[in-house]
């Protein structure tokens, strides 16, 4: 299967475009794509426009447009090689060894059966504190909604291996992302 | 006649339609061979066996009730056991069944058709009447449907054009067609509120216009809510008027019920712009001491109190709508009326409340449909490129999940074409099929929503529990109609369904439909010519004058057939 565009290839902007540039190639692409200016290739026009659509919905919006960036960011970790964890011995390395084969297992369902992937990241989890399966399952709570729970697991992944930079940034994003919920929340409250 | 490759758009209303092109670039309505601009969407069939279709229908109903089809679309993609069909059942004079499958079926001397067999007649008529008109064959065409159309009832249009002969290049929705008929300068942005009471239904969508683009934003409405409750609602008031003065009640009396919908249309119309009216009609009843007429008069004051009820469940569609956009009625622009009804002065008053604003009313209510359905054939056909309409789907998609919960796939208002994918495996080992329902609407428990179809994954080659990747994909097209196919993601390949639709026909059905109804219809119809119409005209009357009751007498005949039925009052 050919690897899936994300929104800023489809739309062919760059990720740091405006919201003008966005709309503009938003519009171009439908004229391009949409199966009423295609009646000779409909079944491709069909798919090509609703990726489109899907694409502008979410990068028409600016708060749909961070929390993608943030899930483009946050992408699910796979365990660092092993050669860099041969200093462990004996019980220490079998333990760690059964974790990594079942962070893997939970990586190959999650796009399919997430919620069969947050079991594995959990048990992963239990059975050697891997801190890329407690980051998973930030990833996890991240696609399903639950920020706090995400943000619980990502400083989870900090403690565990406080010199990885790219955990350090999730958690600064993701700060940066709650309080831009609680911002467009309050807004919606009080009706504006 | 020449070979033509001519789109044509059609509005195929409840109780009237339209046909448009666009040549030269110029907007051209198609008049039928009567030379009107719109057509009834009636169909009747006689005890000669010719069927009549338009006007020729029209002119003969209150003779011949039990065979005039009218308000066909009111039963489009429906089942016999739908509330509405049930409630529509008492008030229609022709007879409806259950077909196998639970669809609506109209039988009429003693033969059965489905709704799209019917519609297709109509959609025949208009077809031959443009043929004539532009001396070309007609192949193709765009139809319109109200935007809260759901899957079956989409499906039943394109049926009914099949049959017709017709290929449907597109379905469109009505009030969207009429927006790209609004001539609003589509470069300037601007955000417009479609309003389109018509006479079985009630649509309103929000567009965003700019630079060509026609992007609906919601819609909401009511596909049984239209001029025919209005009319219904006097029709009800005059039974209660004619009970309380003579003590007979005129429900029964099938001949009766159409001559007071006749009269309550008309008196309906004419009270758009008259303060009175005079109601009178001759020799409705008999009883032991003689001839009953029902004579009233019946004020726009009146009407309006016994109908605003009806106008009033306008709004709360209207609400939905501008909720879904996220807009005051202060961010809108413009509300356009569109639709017969809308011409009633207290429909206008209810939409002036709703949206603080004074209507737009400068659409020909009964024209703007069809010269939409006409701009977009002429995109479809390629010669307009700068313009794009981007619809949404009026319900949202889901499966039923464990315990009949819905699970939405798709949300209502999301922009179409759309495709969503879900993944699918297999919960017990060397499991080879996996069921799928689909249903459109929005109610928590999939039983409460629109049934579309069973779709059965079968076939998955033998594997271990949750090893097989299936990705299911979920389409609604950019005709708002839904297609749902499968791939088997390990090796790419399409995975066989078994689709079981909830109604609507079989494609061998509509061929059947399609060689019977032409053979039927081009052997049957009895041309509505200038030359011939009157005689036609004449031969209706005097036979439906046999189905009058048989105490009637000469004089009475002769009354019953006058159309003077209702008069305008002189004050
Ligand atoms: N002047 C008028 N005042 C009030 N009502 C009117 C007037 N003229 C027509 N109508 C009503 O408008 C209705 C028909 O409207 P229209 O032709 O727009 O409907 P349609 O397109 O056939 O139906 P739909 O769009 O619901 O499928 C009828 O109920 C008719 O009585
Ligand atoms: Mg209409």
């Amino acid at each position: 299967m050919a690897k899936k565009l994300n929104y800023y290839e489809i739309l062919e902007v760059f990720p740091a475009a405006t919201q003008d540039e966005i709309e503009n190639a938003f519009k171009n692409m439908l004229f391009k794509y949409h199966p009423d200016h295609n009646p000779d290739k409909p079944d491709w026009a069909h798919e090509k426009t609703a990726e489109v659509l899907d694409a502008h919905k979410i990068l028409s919006n600016q708060l749909r447009r961070t929390i993608y960036n943030f899930m483009i960011f946050a992408a699910l970790r796979e365990k660092p090689a092993e050669v860099a964890f041969n200093f462990f011995q004996g019980a220490d390395k079998k333990k760690y060894e059964e974790a990594a084969g079942i962070l893997q297992e939970g990586i190959a369902l999650y796009d399919s059966q997430k919620q069969q992937a947050l079991i594995k990241f959990q048990h992963a989890f239990a059975t050697y504190p891997l801190p890329e399966a407690v980051y998973n399952m930030g990833v996890f709570y991240t696609a399903t909604n639950k920020v706090q729970e995400a943000m619980r697991a990502f400083r989870e992944a900090v403690k565990i291996e406080p010199g990885n930079q790219h955990y350090i940034r999730t958690v600064d994003k993701l700060g940066e992302l709650i309080r831009e919920i609680e911002k467009a929340k309050q807004m919606a409250g009080t009706g504006e | 006649m020449a070979k033509g490759s001519r789109i044509i758009g059609i509005d195929l209303g409840t109780t009237n339609s339209c046909v448009g092109i666009i040549e030269d670039g110029r907007l051209l309505i198609i008049p039928n061979d009567e030379g009107f601009r719109t057509t009834p969407s009636v169909v009747a069939f006689t005890k000669e066996g010719t069927i009549l279709v338009g006007n020729a229908a029209k002119r003969q109903q209150i003779m011949n009730p039990e065979n005039t089809v009218f308000s066909i679309k009111r039963f489009m993609g429906r089942k016999y056991t739908d509330k509405v069909v049930a409630n529509d059942i008492k008030l229609i004079p022709y007879a409806l069944q259950p077909a196998d499958n639970g669809d609506v079926r109209v039988g009429v001397l003693g033969k059965v058709y489905s709704p799209p067999e019917i519609s297709a007649m109509t959609l025949m008529k208009l077809k031959k009447d443009a043929e004539a008109y532009l001396n070309e064959s007609i192949e193709k065409a765009v139809i319109t449907v109200p935007a809260y159309f759901n899957d079956s009832q989409r499906q039943a249009t394109k049926d009914a054009g099949k049959i017709a002969g017709l290929e449907v290049v597109r379905i469109i929705n009505e009030p969207t067609a009429a927006a790209l008929a609004s001539g609003f300068d589509s470069k300037n942005k601007m955000k417009v509120v479609i309003y389109d009471l018509g006479g079985g239904t009630f649509d309103v969508s929000i567009l965003k216009l700019g630079q060509g683009i026609f992007e609906v934003m919601s819609t909401s409405g009511d596909t049984h809510l239209g001029g025919d409750d209005f009319d219904q609602a006097v029709i009800d008031y005059l039974i209660e008027d004619f009970y309380s003065k003579e003590g007979i009640d005129l429900r029964n009396d099938r001949v009766a019920l159409q001559r007071l919908k006749d009269a309550a249309e008309k008196a309906k119309i004419n009270l758009s712009t008259l303060d009175s009216v005079e109601i009178s009609l001759q020799f409705i009843a008999v009883s032991k001491d003689g001839p009953k007429h029902l004579q009233t008069i019946l004020t726009r004051e009146q009407l309006e109190q016994i109908t605003t009820e009806i106008a009033e469940r306008t709004a709360g569609p209207c609400e939905k709508a501008l909720v879904a956009a996220g807009l005051k009625p202060s961010e809108i622009d413009e509300v356009v009326l569109v639709g017969g009804q809308t011409k009633m002065p207290l429909v206008r008053s209810v939409v002036r409340r709703i949206f603080k604003k004074e209507p737009y009313t400068g659409l020909n209510p009964d024209e703007a449909v069809a010269a939409g359905a006409a701009h977009q054939a002429s995109v479809l056909k390629g010669d307009i490129r700068d313009i794009l309409l981007l619809d949404v789907t009026a319900f949202s998609l889901g499966l039923k999940t464990e315990g009949g919960i819905f699970s939405k796939i798709i949300e209502k208002n999301s922009s179409i074409p759309t495709r969503k994918s879900e993944p699918y495996t297999t919960t017990k080992d060397d499991q080879s099929f996996t069921r799928i329902e689909v249903y459109q609407g929005e109610k928590p428990m999939a039983a409460d929503n629109k049934m579309i179809g069973t779709f059965d994954l079968v076939g998955i080659p033998p594997a271990k529990k949750g090893v097989p990747k299936i990705e299911v994909m979920f389409d609604i097209d950019a005709n708002g109609i839904i297609k749902v196919s499968a791939k088997d993601d390990t090796t790419g390949k399409e995975q066989t369904i078994k689709i079981t639709p909830d109604s609507g026909l079989s494609g061998v059905e509509v061929d059947r439909m399609k060689k019977d109804i032409g053979e039927e219809f081009s052997k049957k119809i009895t041309s509505g010519s200038k030359q011939n119409q009157g005689q036609q005209y004449k031969e209706e009357k005097s036979k439906g004058d046999e189905g009058l009751p048989a105490e009637a007498s000469g004089d009475q005949k002769k009354k019953a057939s006058i159309f003077d039925i209702f008069k305008k009052k002189e004050r």
